[in-house]
């Protein structure tokens, strides 16, 4: 994932919830983030199906259960067991 | 609010993952100088009350096989109005042929095609009943280092008129009179 703003690489992560750009020291939510990011992929292969590690591997960080649980009820469908689709953020 | 061009947005997710040919990175820089126009645009917009009208971002258009950036597209109850942004700095001049030129005598803007530009959006944007809304196409130079010298322009507007341009659609933006008839329906011809 990249910042939105300045497009670097660099991360500092706060919590679940908060990252922050090391170069342009944005403070930005991982969900917002996350789903600019899959939107964007989303649009270069779609209907692409991922499993906790491609999502993992895509963020660039491990997240714990409650975070990943929470990105992927949002963001993502469930397909079948362990796979997911990304729909866009679902409030 | 104004959302990123679509386009844009996946331009910077490839960039630096895959490999732009030169059209794609000419055409990156180009949507990037967009984005800066309309950020600043929509800081003289953001000082108006936009309720009363729609407010449409950056539309892409085909005039004459060419592709025609339309940064803003303003639509009120009585007016349609377009504004491509434009960030040319110094001196410049119209010709004799309706093009504008800069110091170097070099062509930078075709206007003749503001002119095809209004028909194209004058066949497709029909409105209901008899009254047509009238349909304004500004070219807004947010430069302020720019000059147009000699013969002047309704088609150009300056940064620092552009708070004035806004504020008077702002008045304009709804039908005073109780009983005049609202336009009906926008028709769009797909």
């Amino acid at each position: 994932m990249r910042c939105l703003k300045c497009l670097s690489l660099d991360f500092k992560i706060f919590n679940s919830n908060l990252l922050q750009c090391n170069t342009c020291m944005t403070i930005d939510n991982l969900l917002h983030l996350a789903e600019d990011y899959f939107h964007c992929l989303d649009k270069v292969m779609p209907e692409t199906v991922y499993s906790r590690r491609d999502i993992m591997h895509h963020l660039g960080f491990d997240l714990n259960n409650y975070a990943y649980t929470r990105l992927t009820g949002m963001l993502f469908q469930k397909v079948s067991a362990r796979r997911y689709e990304f729909t866009g953020r679902r409030d | 609010m104004r959302k990123k061009n679509e386009k844009l947005k996946v331009y910077e997710f490839l960039y630096n993952r895959l490999p732009f040919s030169e059209d794609e990175a000419k055409e990156y820089q180009a949507l990037r100088r967009s984005e800066k126009l309309e950020e600043a645009f929509e800081r003289h917009l953001s000082r108006i009350k936009t309720a009363n009208m729609e407010i449409h971002w950056h539309s892409e258009v085909y005039v004459d096989g060419r592709c025609e950036f339309i940064h803003v597209l303003l639509v009120t109850d009585y007016c349609y109005y377009i504004f491509i942004l434009h960030d040319l700095a110094g001196s410049h001049y119209i010709n004799a042929f309706n093009i504008l030129c800069n110091d170097a005598h070099d062509a930078v803007l075709d206007l003749n095609r503001s002119e095809k530009l209004y028909q194209m959006f004058r066949a497709q944007l029909i409105d209901e009943g008899a009254f047509q809304r009238p349909i304004i196409v500004k070219y807004v130079m947010m430069n302020d280092e720019f000059r147009l010298k000699t013969r002047k322009s309704d088609l150009f507007l300056s940064k620092e008129n552009l708070d004035y341009y806004l504020k008077a659609i702002e008045h304009s933006a709804v039908l005073k009179k109780k009983d005049a008839p609202l336009p009906s329906r926008l028709i769009t011809e797909t």
